[in-house]
């Protein structure tokens, strides 16, 4: 049968639906009361829920690839060389004096004169 | 505090209706009327009043009610639970002018049995339209359906319950 909205009236024992109600138990306020102040924060709720436990996870996994991200970005782009690390890196073996002077042609140092025989 | 004792004192009994309706089991009933009065004194700051407080609440234990029987699904629980005129929670109102020669009781218990044996969105939708009388537009607050579904889940229903009654004609 092909349920039709024809229907909607329905028949008259249908009316009988409406002669059987319920009430609340005697108490009942007194144990919505009991429920209210034994219940947690509802900050604390909201906290727990799972769509914000996942969207709390979602967030620290972006986060932590956001940094990640950006530091090896850092140590790359940086051509600043007046760290210590820096000078040490790039060094050309004078660690940071002028070897200009001293290699002149005789111009050498005390201690390594020319022998003459 | 005084709110929810009005939002008690004015659909407690409807509240009671339909959780009783829905969960055949006064104990169960009586816990989600509780935890209805409970999530509507903490949302009540986030009520719009689109629909009207009876639906808003009718809502909130609707949604509590179809919680327990997902839940009772994986129990196993039985949704055929005896009902009784002798319950003091149970009330029974007699219809005006009905045949005298008609036992109105046991037919309102045979319906009653009968509408308890619907799926569990059909069951929803007799009880809010026959038993607590709301309005179309109501019953879509309250389900969260368009009106389309509420008049196919009812025509469904009506189907079915007449299948089930067919002796009594109409």
């Amino acid at each position: 049968m092909n349920p039709t909205h024809d229907d909607e009236k329905g028949p008259r024992w249908l009316r009988l639906a409406a002669t059987l109600s319920a009430e609340p138990a005697p108490g009942t306020m007194a144990r919505v009361r009991a429920r209210l102040e034994q219940r947690e924060p509802l900050w604390f709720t909201w906290l727990a829920r799972p769509a914000t436990l996942a969207v709390s996870a979602g967030l620290l996994v972006a986060s932590a690839w956001f940094g990640a991200s950006l530091l090896p970005a850092s140590s790359v782009t940086s051509t600043d060389s007046t760290t210590l690390a820096g000078a040490l890196l790039q060094d050309d073996g004078s660690f940071g004096l002028s070897l200009e002077e001293s290699t002149l042609p005789g111009e050498a140092g005390a201690d390594s004169q020319d022998v003459t025989p | 505090m005084a709110a929810l004792e009005q939002l008690h004192a004015r659909f407690g009994a409807a509240m009671a209706t339909l959780a009783r309706s829905m969960l055949r089991d006064a104990a169960e009933a009586q816990d989600v009327v509780e935890e209805a009065l409970v999530r509507a004194h903490e949302a009540g700051p986030g009520f719009r009043g689109e629909r009207g407080v009876r639906t808003w609440v009718l809502r909130i234990t609707a949604n509590l009610c179809r919680d327990r029987l997902r839940r009772r699904k994986f129990m196993a629980g039985s949704l055929d639970g005896p009902v009784s005129l002798d319950d003091a929670a149970l009330r029974f109102d007699p219809v005006e002018g009905w045949d005298d020669s008609l036992d109105q009781r046991a037919m309102a218990l045979r319906l009653d049995h009968a509408i308890a044996k619907l799926p569990v969105d059909q069951r929803e939708a007799v009880v809010l339209r026959h038993r607590l009388e709301l309005s179309y537009e109501d019953m879509c607050g309250a389900l969260g359906v368009p009106l389309g579904t509420v008049k196919s889940r009812l025509a469904r229903a009506l189907v079915a319950l007449r299948a089930e009654l067919k002796e009594w004609g109409e």
